[in-house]
């Protein structure tokens, strides 16, 4: 790489922090995010502050941050920016491996502009770090199989691979649900060195960049109340809410969501409720998915860290992730999509230069895309807006039944009453046990079943708040809303006949 | 030695020495456990910080409690 190439790359990290960080945002956006900013404040494993896996590099990156005196909320934005320049940059450096040298310029450039990499940067979660931590080390993967095919010495080879693996190791303290990347990658490496001994070595070296974030959490917390709480969330995300294939089982519905979040959210796709810009750039992306993909057998065995490592990803998303309505666990796939889309146009740019266009013109669309989504991402999500709504109220103490607002609530309108309900019969029963009260409901606590029992115990079922948002900026709770429901209706005396 | 070797021996005390710590940080951790020790005299309700949950004292002698909150997916919300 010559200094040109060098000073470019640099460029394109700059500008891509500078982007991330015009578009910051200062709430909570969600349960999540409100976790990992009380993790700044102060971890605590016990107090889910933030949640597990716990995210012990993600949350030490942005207490770095707040050290120098940022907000919790700031911090862990600069520090999602911060990976997300990385993320962008990583990509550019992995399509130079797999592509070529024009690839670079061409990933660099979509990787910057893309929506999903742009949004994420600025969400107050861990995605965009553990994608960062993928991408870079998917790229020293590749830069080994490079060096390997051009004769160079083993040992140069050994140590990019050593280096891969324990950047993966450090990536699971990040964001631990990239594991299948981990796992592909130990095990493609060890049987390219051959043999069982080799796999030894290879687990040994992902265990480096384990124990790197591992012993510090260990030296934080009670290690037993570790294991009890990671094996009480694991349980709950499994079987109550993580949005797995056993909690929410329709195949229709996890496809959908793949399809749904792959295309239309993780490659700014067109799709009827999206931006009537993007119909502009569908032939584009087309064209350049199509000439990618005639190409991506050859890549895949040339790179079967990448292949395998994607594949193993998907497989995981697919059972063990909520895909029906969180396109974001699709994001480690996205920098790999745009080295595919950067082969294609540097397929398209063989046959005639004036293809390169295709690319330029497809980052445009997808830059303006991203800027307004970005900019429209500032304003508070519709479950923010609400807790700030109920903190502001100057009348009575709001009663607020909620399934999964609680925490929000508690910390953002401390002087709200708080009733979870996890279920229709829990929401019937807490109106039940008070007749005379009105109620505030949050619509996610609500089905079209319980607001129909609600009114058929007279009483009456109105929005009371609601600043719905694009489902481009966060799929989930995109409608959330304040629902009010009003004390039950006395039952007036009989009315008299008039003599 | 060559410089590698030495590199790789290096990697693996790294990884002995931390799951070793770890091991033996749980044992102690396990093999101590008592959550009688300070806890508070009465029963009135601790409570750390904000609005984080409180802890009684009987709550306390029984060990802590383990949060189980849901996170943000436990659905997409769609008003009535």
């Amino acid at each position: 790489m010559n200094r040109a190439d060098r000073a470019g790359l640099f460029a394109l990290g700059g500008a891509a922090f500078a982007l991330r960080l015009a578009t910051l945002i200062r709430y909570d956006e969600d349960i999540d995010a409100l976790r990992f900013a009380l993790a700044v404040d102060r971890f605590d494993v016990a107090a889910l502050r933030p949640h597990a896996p716990f995210y012990p590099v993600y949350v030490a990156s942005a207490k770095v941050v707040a050290a120098l005196g940022a907000s919790r909320d700031v911090a862990l934005g600069i520090a999602g920016a911060a990976f997300g320049a990385a993320l962008v940059v990583a990509t550019a450096l992995l399509a130079r491996e797999v592509v070529g040298r024009r690839g670079t310029h061409v990933a660099g450039a979509l990787a910057l502009a893309s929506p999903m990499l742009w949004l994420l940067s600025n969400k107050l979660t861990s995605d965009i770090a553990g994608a960062a931590f993928v991408t870079t080390a998917l790229w020293l993967a590749a830069r080994a199989r490079r060096l390997e095919a051009e004769a160079a010495s083993p040992p140069a080879v050994h140590r990019l691979r050593t280096a891969a693996l324990i950047t993966l190791g450090v990536g699971l303290g990040a964001r631990l649900s990239i594991f299948p990347f981990a796992l592909a990658c130990v095990f493609v490496i060890a049987r390219a060195e051959g043999g069982s001994r080799a796999l030894v070595a290879r687990v040994r070296d992902l265990s480096v960049g384990v124990v790197s974030w591992l012993v510090p959490l260990v030296i934080a917390t009670s290690p037993a109340l570790l294991v009890r709480v990671t094996i009480a969330q694991a349980e709950g995300h499994f079987t109550r809410w993580g949005g797995t294939a056993i909690t929410v089982s329709s195949p229709i519905d996890r496809l959908y969501g793949l399809a749904w979040g792959a295309w239309a959210s993780g490659l700014g796709g067109a799709w009827p409720d999206a931006s009537a810009l993007r119909w502009l750039g569908l032939p584009l992306l087309i064209a350049l998915l199509f000439a990618g993909f005639r190409d991506v057998k050859r890549l895949a065995r040339a790179h079967p860290e990448l292949a395998i490592g994607s594949l193993a990803y998907l497989a995981w998303v697919l059972v063990g992730q909520n895909i029906a309505s969180k396109p974001r666990h699709l994001l480690p796939l996205v920098p790999i999509a745009i080295v595919v889309l950067a082969r294609g146009s540097e397929r398209l740019t063989l046959r005639s230069k004036g293809f390169a266009v295709v690319a330029l013109a497809l980052t445009s669309q997808w830059f303006f895309d991203a800027a307004e989504l970005a900019r429209a991402h500032q304003e508070p999500s519709p479950a923010a807006a609400i807790v700030l709504h109920l903190g502001a109220s100057s009348g009575p103490i709001p009663s607020v039944i909620t399934a999964d607002l609680a925490r929000m609530i508690e910390e953002g309108a401390p002087l709200a009453r708080v009733v979870e309900a996890r279920s229709s019969d829990e929401v019937l029963a807490t109106l039940d046990a008070d007749p005379a009260r009105a109620w505030l409901v949050t619509s996610e606590a609500l089905t079209k079943e319980t607001r129909a029992a609600i009114e058929a115990r007279g009483r009456t079922v109105s929005v009371a708040f609601s600043t719905p948002r694009s489902r481009y900026i966060d799929a989930l709770w995109s409608d959330l809303a304040l629902v009010s429901i009003s004390p039950k209706r006395p039952k007036g005396p009989a009315a008299r006949t008039p003599r | 030695m060559s410089a590698s070797r030495l590199w790789a021996r290096v990697r693996t005390a790294v990884v002995l020495a931390g799951l070793g710590f770890v091991g033996v940080a749980a044992c102690l951790d396990y093999a101590g456990e008592d959550y009688g020790q300070g806890c508070p005299d009465d029963a009135t309700a601790v409570s750390d910080a904000g609005a984080d949950a409180a802890v009684s004292a009987s709550e306390c002698d029984a060990g802590p409690s383990i949060p189980v909150g849901t996170g943000s997916g436990s659905g997409a919300a769609t008003p009535p």
